[in-house]
């Protein structure tokens, strides 16, 4: 989850209100506005390349990315049920061959819904096998079922493309992959870190979908993938939110790709909140105590974007627990 | 089998019980420390804020969260002090640590530790040097029958946590739902966070609780916990002094799913109406706060704050 995309509601009952055009033929002066009435410059949708045949779809805060082969599309999450069909069309616009693969980054239905018009195509969904159960244990009809399950490791072959998917244990979902562009080597992450800032406070410090007791192991693994494979660019599941240094509030950042950088860091603040919460327990703190006693001693204060006093006592309690309790 | 009406409520009014049954020679002079009986040869121990379960029959003892190494000591030493009888199992309700560390001091003398399949397959993932590795484990249902006593253990789903596990009690009638059903009445959530509910099948796994407590002719649930019971509760009612009582009345339960149910609807609601902020609380204001204001613990600001928890399942499912 990001940290801005709640924005999506808002936009979306503006459109629905004012009767804005969402056919996805429109002309991209026909892109409606993704956040109408404030100076934010961003159309509801775009399509960027970010590499030889390899684009970056957008859909409010939301993105997706596919890869054009020579034998058809590989596509990623489809976002929503608005969101689908206009990745369709997008698609039609660069290459008339048939999506042939949908991959799933995780389960959460706000990035899996909307497969439906590529299934009607003919294409073959790909998800984690803990995805395909969580969706069959609360299944949810605009969210296609998926026909290719695997375990820690799946690569998708189309023409002269490739896309490997990595599953390095529970993360944020308990499904959630991490997916290398082969020919780019450009890494696409969702909802666990999003460039250019690794150390961006949570925008919901409760940290509720996420897995925060292998987080620290996730990102190690995560790190060694992008040291391995000599990984410099990390593209984004999301439309980057960061705090306007004069103001702190909520900013979008503009930019679809970022150094890898982002992983390091993030593993660097997954283990300091970690950590933080740990020492100040064993120097003998009580756990109702210890939020309190991190937010006075300012720690990580001057680390985190977007740090705010209240934000850090949720997380250190939720970091306190984890502590206590192992999850 | 003890009728929940004439339960004792308090550790004092325990005290008075055990007095006025002090003539049957049937019955120990006293308890052990910290130690309370809920029904014939059902126990509670109580450490640290905890409640953990144990069952004393003729041939060995069942006893349920051993806490954490210390807490385990002083529950083997309250058990000595009822039977001479070993500790044959020790079986894990869930698999957050500070209910599950120490159980050592009962392996050491041959008990067998029984947990649901996927707190063993969480042992593994985030091993805990301090958790010892159950040896029995079980997918939806298990029973561990000694001396004439049975603890029925069932999964019925993600609830809290992703192994929770119901006991029942036998032939007593008893029923604990550690950390999610607290006597002496249904209540909020202690960390309004609520970072261990599972909103995609907590509705179902109350169902299925109150199901099988019919099933298993249940007369009283049993708390995993001591917390502090305030004077003159919201009915008026006086629990206190000072500490909750080790049962309640299985109408809790439905209470307890009830709260859970008027949490998802007011979101439902919210969701609906557009009383959603582009931050994911529900508006303050516009929650209707009466279905709420029973229950214990009722903070009115803290209700955005779980319902938060439910936003997100809406919206993503889990």
């Amino acid at each position: 989850m990001s940290l801005i995309y709640r924005v999506l509601p808002t936009a979306l009952m503006y459109i629905l209100m004012c009767g804005l055009p969402l056919a996805a033929t429109a002309a991209e002066d026909e892109v409606p506005l993704l956040m109408p009435g404030t100076k934010m410059p961003f159309k509801l949708w775009e399509t960027e390349q970010v590499a030889e045949n390899v684009y970056a779809f957008r859909y409010s805060f939301y993105r997706a990315i596919f890869i054009v082969t020579d034998e058809g599309v590989i596509a990623t999450d489809p976002l929503s049920v608005e969101a689908g069909p206009v990745m369709l069309a997008e698609i039609r616009k660069i290459t008339e061959l048939p999506v042939k693969f949908v991959a799933y980054s995780h389960s959460h239905w706000d990035h899996a819904a909307g497969g439906q018009v590529f299934k009607d195509e003919g294409a073959t969904f790909v998800a984690q096998q803990r995805c395909a159960a969580n969706l069959i244990e609360n299944p949810n009809p605009a969210v296609v079922t998926p026909d290719i399950t695997y375990d820690d490791y799946y690569k998708i072959e189309l023409g002269d493309q490739s896309l490997e998917m990595f599953y390095f244990g529970p993360s944020h979902d308990n499904c959630l992959v991490v997916m290398l562009i082969n020919s780019s080597n450009q890494l696409f992450l969702t909802d666990i870190a999003n460039p250019p800032n690794g150390w961006a406070m949570f925008y919901n410090p409760a940290i509720s979908e996420d897995r925060p007791w292998h987080m620290v192991r996730f990102f190690t693994q995560l790190q060694n993938l992008v040291e391995t494979r000599e990984i410099e660019t990390v593209i984004g599941g999301h439309m980057s939110g960061s705090f306007d240094p004069v103001t702190n509030r909520p900013t979008i950042v503009k930019g679809t790709t970022g150094p890898a950088a982002v992983v390091q860091q993030r593993l660097e603040f997954w283990t300091a909140i970690t950590a933080a919460a740990a020492a100040e327990l064993a120097a003998g703190t009580p756990p109702d105590e210890v939020p309190d006693r991190i937010v006075e001693q300012g720690l990580l204060a001057d680390q985190i974007s977007g740090y705010d006093p209240k934000k850090m006592r949720i997380l250190m309690r939720r970091m306190t627990s984890l502590a206590l309790t192992g999850e | 089998m003890m009728n929940s009406s004439s339960m004792p409520r308090t550790l004092a009014g325990l005290a008075v019980a055990w007095l006025l049954n002090a003539c049957s020679p049937a019955t120990p002079p006293s308890l052990p420390a910290h130690t309370e009986q809920i029904g014939d040869g059902v126990y509670l121990f109580q450490s640290g804020g905890h409640r953990s379960l144990f069952l004393v029959t003729a041939e060995g003892v069942i006893v349920t969260d051993p806490l954490n190494a210390a807490a385990a000591r002083e529950y083997r030493a309250a058990i000595a002090e009822l039977t001479d009888q070993p500790v044959k199992y020790v079986v894990y309700s869930h698999y957050h640590w500070d209910r599950v560390a120490g159980a050592e001091v009962f392996t050491g003398e041959g008990a067998q530790v029984v947990a649901q399949e996927g707190c063993v397959e969480r042992f593994v993932d985030n091993p805990n040097p301090a958790v010892v590795m159950p040896v029995i484990s079980f997918s939806d249902e298990y029973q561990l029958s000694l001396g004439g006593q049975s603890l029925n253990l069932y999964y019925l789903g993600p609830s809290h946590g992703d192994c929770l596990t119901v006991f029942v009690a036998q032939p007593s009638g008893l029923m604990q739902i550690v950390d999610l059903v607290e006597p002496p009445r249904a209540s909020f959530p202690a960390d309004r966070n609520v970072p261990y509910v599972r909103p995609h099948n907590l509705r179902q796994f109350f169902a299925a609780a109150l199901e099988r407590a019919t099933a298993e002719g249940i007369t009283a649930v049993v708390a995993s916990h001591v917390r502090p019971v305030a004077e003159g509760n919201n009915d008026g009612d006086k629990v206190g002094p000072l500490q909750s009582p080790p049962t309640a009345p299985v109408a809790i339960m439905a209470e307890q799913a009830r709260f859970w149910n008027e949490i998802y609807s007011a979101v439902e609601t919210a969701r609906n109406e557009g009383n959603v902020g582009i931050d994911s609380f529900v508006k303050l204001k516009t929650i209707d706060t009466a279905p709420f204001e029973p229950f214990d613990g009722y903070r009115k600001e803290d209700l955005p704050i779980i319902m938060r928890r439910f936003v997100g399942f809406y919206d993503m499912g889990r």
